[in-house]
């Protein structure tokens, strides 16, 4: 009897080495640290100091109330959240969205949007406010003139009011660009608030940041081969870097930048060009900052042949959850964006562009894997209450 | 009562920031910086903060001291480039203030990890020198 327990025992311990061996990480000392660069998450959230209102309670709320109001669109057909659709992660689903007109770049999500530093798909403004302005005055859009956005807000009484309690000022008091500012302020106050929890990617990070091989093993295998891909031979951490996958800056990825006959979309390139115009930039007395370090960013930024084609390099917080893809939709699904970086045509990259990106020629196994840890990048948004009891002061 | 005026403007100078000893060709190694040196100058170089963080701005202090000890009086332009992936950084630096050889240029930012390369233009007399200096971002 003995030597068969003894014998058992051995199995059993073969078993748990086996089982241990499985579940050790796979990452070199180098990946370890790549992956490590990708959180903590949430990070710290520090308000935007450009935006005197950025984190104040009245702003956040009134802020709320002006992205779901549909007055501010020509007509009152469509709202803020008409595309940032709050069920849908602040996107809409769809490859190309309808304002007043067909537009020619998808909607992007705005979960975590405040975490970023440029704003737009080809980055044509520099803070979270003045891009809240944009698509309020865009005729393919929103479609409505800064005095008809004025006649909005002071005709409706509880708009009116609002602005008044928040802004202390009455809008009829405030010219049409002031007040366009302090509805920009408002929204971005209210969009600041969207960040994402923490995924199973996260937990896995804590835990190898922790050495516990126990909270390490509930990560997918699937998953962790193919972050080893993401921090390795992809190399995709070089422009998705940082704990929102993302430098913030922009690249060409091949992705066709015509839409239509003779029209094309020069993506960062037309973007600087716009930003610099902008009354509303960082480097125009409506920065609430104007002595900061914010502008230096807009000051040096600099126009280059080669942002023609270079659209902003997005976060992959929820990536699985806001197809379709790219600046202009035109990649459905997850593996449709993985296959394009496998296949990818190098002729189509721009010829004064980033020379980084090569076809990664995955396996079907490989790109599953990748999928995999992708999937993993999702969580619900941090709940957060809106504390402004402000509008209901304004309630008759 | 003159000199206690000269005396005084002095000290306010040094107060302000325009002169000071540290900054007086030629270079004294402090440890600080980094050094750089060509057929016709020695450089000190100081990255400000002293760590560069991908995505994030940076400036630059460079002293410039020629060879014979004397101050660099010309003008300088700054770059840095991804060799490998033949790109550059997506901000112009420039001079935000020069304070006699030492010259403070805002509006780095190096937006990848890997390897990047300075590379410091200085013009004197008609003549031109080009320095470069290899940074590994971690």
């Amino acid at each position: 009897m003995r030597p068969l327990f003894l014998g058992l025992l051995l199995t059993v311990g073969t078993f748990t080495c086996v089982a241990a061996e499985e579940s050790r990480p796979i990452f070199t000392d180098e990946e370890k640290a790549k992956i490590l660069g990708h959180s903590p998450w949430p990070p710290n959230i520090n308000s935007d100091p450009s935006n005197r209102f950025s984190g104040d309670a009245d702003a956040i709320a009134y802020g709320k109330v002006l992205f779901e109001e549909m007055t501010l669109s020509k007509d009152a057909i469509l709202s803020c959240a008409s595309c940032h659709q709050p069920d849908r992660h602040f996107m809409d689903g769809v490859p190309l969205n309808r304002g007043h007109e067909l537009l020619d770049r998808h909607t992007p999500s705005l979960i975590n949007v405040g975490q970023q530093r440029w704003f737009g798909w080809d980055g044509a403004n520099d803070s979270l406010w003045a891009q809240s302005i944009r698509p309020i005055l865009t005729a393919s859009e929103m479609n409505l003139t800064s005095a008809e956005v004025k006649a909005v807000i002071g005709n409706d009484p509880l708009l009116s009011c609002g602005f008044e309690r928040v802004f202390k000022h009455p809008p009829k008091d405030v010219n049409e660009q002031d007040l366009l500012v302090f509805l920009g302020k408002a929204l971005a106050a209210y969009q600041e608030t969207l960040i994402s929890g923490p995924t199973p990617f996260d937990k896995f990070a804590a835990a190898l940041a922790a050495e516990d091989m126990e909270a390490m093993a509930e990560y997918p295998e699937s998953a962790k081969h193919g972050l080893k891909l993401f921090v390795g031979d992809g190399n995709c951490g070089l422009c998705h870097f940082g704990p929102n996958f993302t430098n913030g800056e922009f690249g060409n990825i091949g992705i066709s930048y015509f839409i239509g006959k003779g029209k094309v979309d020069t993506g960062r390139h037309g973007g600087i060009k716009s930003l610099l115009g902008n009354p509303f930039n960082l480097l125009e007395p409506y920065n609430d900052d104007e002595g900061g370090s914010g502008k230096l960013r807009t000051a040096h930024v600099k126009q280059q042949y080669r942002n023609w084609g270079e659209f902003k390099i997005p976060s992959l917080r929820n990536v699985a959850e806001t197809a379709p893809y790219m600046h202009n939709g035109s990649l459905a699904t997850l593996e449709d964006v993985v296959g394009h970086y496998s296949e990818l045509n190098e002729e189509r990259l721009h010829t004064d562009g980033e020379k980084i990106l090569r076809p990664l020629n995955l396996s079907h196994q490989e790109k599953n894997h990748l999928i995999t840890f992708l999937r993993t990048l999702s969580a619900p948004l941090l709940e957060t209450e809106i504390q402004g009891q402000i509008l209901d002061q304004c309630k008759p | 009562m003159i000199l206690r005026y000269i005396s005084a403007f002095c000290s306010l100078l040094l107060t302000a920031g325009f002169i000071s000893a540290a900054n007086a060709c030629p270079i004294v190694d402090d440890g600080t910086v980094t050094r750089l040196t060509s057929d016709q100058y020695d450089v000190a170089m100081k990255t400000i903060p002293e760590t560069v963080t991908v995505g994030e701005l940076f400036a630059v202090d460079l002293e410039i001291c020629r060879k014979d000890g004397t101050p660099f009086t010309g003008t300088v332009k700054a770059a840095a480039n991804m060799p490998a992936h033949k790109h550059g950084m997506n901000y112009q630096p420039e001079i935000a203030s020069r304070d006699r050889d030492t010259f403070h240029l805002q509006g780095f930012a190096f937006h990848m990890q890997g390897q990047w390369q300075y590379a410091f233009e200085l013009r004197e007399n008609g003549g031109t020198e080009l320095l470069l200096l290899d940074h590994d971002l971690k």
